[in-house]
């Protein structure tokens, strides 16, 4: 209740069972997430963890993720109903939380539905499952970064397509942020530094560790304070409407 | 209960609203008409806490639209032009939504629906998404809207626009039935829903206000036209 | 304008300070962390912080990445960077362990600085990537200059990282050299002298005895002790190596001086062989044991028998030109054949055997024992035979190979007991003294320890020829070069043993593997079942190449027209055979790879449809659950 978090929240979340597009995206992702661990040999290399699964996912995510956060503040603009939703009660942080919320809520029943790849490692091997516990508490603050990115791009514009293409720029951008070629390009004119506070801000680097297994105080305030920068650029943009 | 004081805003070189001060008491129902780009939608969204006035006062309820937004908000039941509702929803959640968000207990929440759904006679598309509804029924869940919760102010932004003459007559007898609790501020420009709807009106042309009486005095002034009077206040210095 | 200017000046601002706190937790926040592995993978563990806090002086520990190379590297370079960072985390934990004594220091070389030329002088390995080069290596330095390198660091071998960290601090901080004590039947140590001197005493046809180049690599990080064969009692010595022993002039009196330096908590490795094709001192019985002392601490060698897997068997050239052919008894055992767990074969490759014996493993209670190296399943023994070896000649493949039956269980070859052993002389030892030359000799007891008096470890390989240049070294255009991790295992067992105990707990980091056991069982169960089958078929191919192989050798120009028809007609026939044996083993095989690739079709079937179909059914749900209210609420209002 605090600004309307609890009840936008339970909107969104709500609205997302009510749509055809949040199916869809569901069944897509879930298809491609064990199509994907398949091709990578997840059965020849006969290893009873889901290292594969966990490659694959920040790529996944990339698409995944803009797709469910594009609607949350393009769709309000385009209809209107951010007017009539900041004529209530509401404050601006509470709403962008309480939208966050729902779809980062919604992202983590994704990966919830992606349970048959933990029976299947524990029905064929003895899998560590704290590692994979581990793997999936990473999974899901890595998906907390990607959709703070993309409501933060549905924030900026009022077309659903535009936020999703922009926001997948920029977590392509974020996940990739670590690979040679693209520090290269970076190392030509900037310097080592700099570079490597590029690299720090990659999604992928701060995945790795926990789904080793590995929780590190590093990676969570990483997490949180990304999610928070965010979301806080998120509050600003929004806030800005009633100034012009 | 609305209190605007000198309240100004420029978008760049355009000025919408030109130091405007009015209040509506309790049991008034204000008509506010003007030609289309006059300033009534800026004026409305200024008191919804939408725009913020680059300088001057307004207040809801006592509380300051800028410096206690939130406290504004919470007396306030707004209906923003075109009516923008969640398509997805069905009346029913959307009016369980309104409850959550105007801090409806609970337990009252049943009851408060019900209320409003009886004033905007709701019953027939209850359990329907609002997409599939009738432009007039989508009004009338923009009216409900605004009732949830019994804010003592209502501004309501053109409830009948668009609307057959049967459909704006059933608004129109919502609106009545609630005025004597409520301040209210109607904007239009169907000139003869002044007179059977509104207590008192305002006449507003280029971000200010030209006229301010009952609805009979502008008529007066146009020779028993309230058509005429219209054209003269705002085209007058053309 | 100006408005969106200021929005865009607090977007910016609120990254910038993210951006700045994400570092900021990232260079205070590294150490703060929960390690949820099962194994402790990313924990130090607690014989590393035994050797941290004996450190005693100033360490710099010299990490080189070259960053700014692998920036503009291909993209598998990525695995390094991840590596890296892994290994500078757990560099910085000895650093903050270690109250200010380890200094970490990360460098970058750049092309022609002296960073670069410092790292190669430390030894690191360099790797050119276009102009630039790619080192990734660590240099552990200490104040009074010692110096150890890990020349290149790869992420295949993490599990390593922790021990070869401390291992490199270890024995650069402790600065005597340890005392290698040898005790052999074949002189391994020879006599030591100038390469002139060797020379002329060749000239003057003096063959002075040879040393083997083990003892060299030895000498040269060890301090050598030779134990006579006829030793009383030995100490003095860090550890024992006991190689090929026999020729002994009293086995008993010599085992019983082994026997209580092991009691006294001394460490031992020793190298038996049920035959030793190097041995010198006897040209008919090549054999060695130790089962007197062995027995009773738990792994005797089998006698009169060696290992034999067709698996990891060797080809061998027997004369020049000709095609090589299978010989049984000079195997190579793979990584598959290692424990990996233990850090003395973790990283061996392949370790090389000729004719060695079979250890039975069988420990007495408090002693554990741990199987370093051992054949596949299907290895085997073969019976020596003494009369395949007349006049000391090895014969051939063939011999062995049509005797070869697969076996079910592997063979140990190398096995390492740790324990509180008891005495193989729990009497003591029966002296004879012999006074003068009377006949009222004397027998005299003399008493030892019947327990140890700690725990200790003794290693025991079941080859002498491992060690000796003929197998374990290899001839080349450049000199002699280790064929095998030979050797390199036996070096890092002494280093192991000799280390100290806190060493010997810096475990190797497991990087367990976590088989599909059910697909595993299953593959098994399937072989179990046609395992007949495949030895005999496998042996029926084995036979009718080796017919092959000896046809083509009878050839020769003069007869080749005569014998070509016969010949041509013989080999067509045993091609044949040779084919179907083929196709059939291919057959028995294919029932094993059905049945698994069933349960996979099947797991990947149930995969990718089963939550699919749990989000179409809960759609459909809602949708049905709609509509249904709305109708039976049409219905209440008309």
């Amino acid at each position: 209740m605090i600004g309307g978090f609890s009840a936008i929240a339970k909107r969104e979340l709500k609205c997302y069972f009510s749509t055809p597009l949040a199916y869809v995206i569901l069944f897509v992702f879930l298809v491609f997430a064990s199509f994907l661990s398949f091709k990578g040999q997840f059965f020849e290399i006969r290893q009873a963890d889901l290292r594969i699964f966990f490659d694959y996912l920040p790529i996944l995510f990339i698409f995944l993720v803009p797709a469910i956060g594009m609607r949350l503040w393009a769709e309000e603009r385009k209809t209107g109903t951010i007017e009539l939703l900041f004529s209530l009660p509401v404050t601006v942080r509470g709403a962008v939380l309480g939208k966050f919320a729902a779809a980062w809520l919604f992202i983590g029943l994704a990966l919830v539905f992606t349970f048959p790849l933990i029976v299947t490692v524990n029905y064929l091997g003895d899998p560590d499952n704290y590692v994979i516990a581990a793997g999936y508490a990473g999974a899901f603050l890595l998906a907390g970064c990607y959709l703070a990115v993309s409501i933060f791009a549905s924030s900026l514009t009022r077309n659903q397509v535009i936020g999703f293409i922009v926001s997948v720029l920029l977590c392509s951008i974020f996940a990739f942020a670590d690979y040679p070629s693209i520090l290269n390009v970076l190392s030509t004119f900037l310097p080592l530094r700099a570079v490597e506070i590029v690299q720090n801000m990659s999604f992928i680097e701060h995945f790795e560790s926990m789904r080793r297994g590995v929780i590190e105080f590093s990676d969570l305030a990483y997490d949180f304070i990304l999610i928070a920068g965010w979301l806080a650029a998120t509050t600003v943009v929004l806030d800005g409407r009633r100034e012009a | 209960m609305i209190v605007l004081d000198r309240v100004r805003k420029a978008f760049g070189p355009i000025v919408a609203v030109d130091d405007i001060s009015f209040s509506v008491k309790k049991g008034e129902v204000l008509g506010f008409i003007g030609p289309n780009g006059a300033g009534k939608t800026t004026t409305m969204r200024i008191l919804a806490s939408l725009i913020r006035p680059d300088s001057g006062k307004a207040s809801i309820n006592g509380h300051d639209v800028t410096t206690a937004s939130l406290d504004a908000r919470r007396f306030l039941g707004y209906m923003p032009e075109n009516t923008p509702l969640y398509g997805e929803m069905t009346v029913m959640s959307f009016l369980f939504f309104l409850c959550e968000v105007r801090g409806v207990q609970r337990e009252e929440r049943q009851k408060e629906i019900d209320r409003v759904v009886q004033i905007c006679s709701l019953q027939d598309v209850y359990y329907q998404t609002i997409e599939t509804l009738s432009k007039g029924f989508r009004k009338r869940v923009g009216l409900a809207q605004t009732l949830v919760g019994d804010p003592p102010v209502l501004i309501l932004d053109e409830p009948t626009d668009g609307l057959d003459p049967n459909q704006k007559q059933d608004v129109r007898t919502a609106i009545r039935v609630m005025a004597p609790d409520k301040a209210i501020i109607v904007s239009t420009h169907i000139l003869e829903e002044l007179e059977s709807l509104c207590t008192r009106s305002i006449v507003i042309n280029r971000g200010k206000i030209v006229f301010d009486a009952s609805p009979l005095e502008l008529k007066e002034q146009g020779e028993g036209r309230i058509e005429d009077s219209f054209a003269n206040l705002t085209r007058g210095d053309r | 304008m100006r408005d969106s200017f200021k929005r865009f000046l607090a977007i910016s601002f609120v990254l910038i300070i993210a951006v700045c706190a994400i570092t900021i937790a990232d260079t205070v926040g590294r150490t703060l962390r929960a390690d949820l592995t099962h194994e402790k993978l990313y924990t130090l563990s607690e014989g590393t912080k035994d050797i941290i806090r004996a450190v005693n002086q100033p360490v710099t520990l010299k990490l080189y990445y070259a960053r700014t190379a692998a920036l503009k590297g291909p993209e598998f370079l990525r695995k390094y960077n991840n590596y890296y960072l892994y290994v500078r985390d757990l560099l910085r934990e000895y650093e903050r362990l270690s109250g200010g004594l380890i200094r970490l220091d990360v460098i970058d070389p750049r092309p022609d600085t002296d960073e670069e030329m410092d790292a190669v002088r430390y030894g690191l390995q360099r790797y050119a990537i276009g102009e630039e080069s790619f080192f990734f290596g660590l240099a552990v330095v200490t104040e009074f200059g010692q110096e150890r390198a890990l020349p290149f660091l790869t992420p295949n071998r993490q599990e390593l990282i922790e021990y070869e960290v401390s291992s490199a601090i270890y024995s650069s901080t402790t600065r005597t050299k340890k005392r290698v004590g040898i005790l052999s039947g074949p002189d391994i140590l020879g006599v030591q002298m100038s390469d002139y001197l060797r020379k002329m005493l060749e000239m003057q046809g003096k063959v002075p005895p040879e040393p083997w180049r083990l003892a060299n690599q030895l000498r040269s990080l060890y301090e050598i002790v030779a134990i006579p064969k006829d030793a009383e009692t030995i100490e003095g010595i860090d550890i024992l190596l006991v190689i090929h022993p026999k020729a002994l002039p009293d086995p008993e009196k010599t085992f019983f001086a082994i026997d209580q330096y092991v009691m006294n908590g001394g460490k031992l490795i020793a190298f038996v062989d049920p035959y030793c094709v190097v041995d010198t001192v006897n040209s008919i019985d090549r054999s060695s044991d130790m089962n007197r002392l062995l027995a009773v601490w738990g792994c005797e060698m089998k006698s009169n028998a060696f290992a034999a897997d067709r698996r990891y068997a060797l080809t061998i050239e027997k004369k020049q030109g000709e095609s090589g052919e299978v010989f049984l008894p000079l195997m190579g055992i793979g990584p598959e054949g290692m424990n990996t767990e233990d850090i003395i074969t973790a990283k061996a490759r392949e370790v090389r055997f000729l004719f060695a014996g079979g250890l039975k493993v069988a420990p007495p209670q408090g002693v554990k024992a741990e199987t370093l190296i051992a054949t596949s399943e299907k290895g085997n023994y073969l019976e020596l035979n003494p009369t395949d070896f007349g006049m000391g000649q090895i014969p051939d493949g063939e011999v062995f190979l049509k005797r070869f039956i697969e076996g079910s269980e592997p063979i140990v070859l190398a096995c390492k007991l740790t324990g509180r052993f008891a005495s193989a002389f729990p009497e003591g030892l029966k002296f004879k003294e012999n006074k003068g030359n009377t006949k009222n000799s004397s027998e005299e007891i003399r008493k030892g320890l019947t327990e140890a008096r700690e725990e200790t470890t003794v290693i025991v390989f079941s080859d002498v020829d491992m060690v000796n240049d003929f197998v374990a070294f290899q001839e080349s255009l450049f000199g002699l070069y280790p064929s095998a991790d030979n050797i390199s295992i036996l070096m890092n067992a002494i280093e192991n043993l000799t280390g100290s105990r806190a060493l010997m707990n810096a475990r190797s980091k497991g990087k367990f593997s976590r088989p599909f056991t059910v697909l595993d069982a299953i593959e098994k169960e399937a072989e179990e079942k046609t395992a007949r089958q495949v030895a005999a078929v496998e042996g029926e191919i084995a036979r009718y190449e080796v017919e092959l192989n000896k046809m083509q050798g009878s050839v020769t120009e003069e007869n080749a027209v005569v014998l070509q028809r016969e010949v041509l007609s013989k080999k067509r026939e045993l091609e044949g055979n040779l084919l179907a044996a083929k196709r059939q083993l291919r057959d028995l095989n294919r029932e094993k790879r059905l049945k698994i690739e069933s349960i996979v079709m099947k797991l990947k079937l149930i995969n990718m449809t089963v939550a699919p179909s749990i989000i179409l059914f809960l759609a459909g749900l809602i949708y049905i659950s709609r509509f249904r209210k709305r109708r039976r609420f049409r219905r209440m209002a008309s």
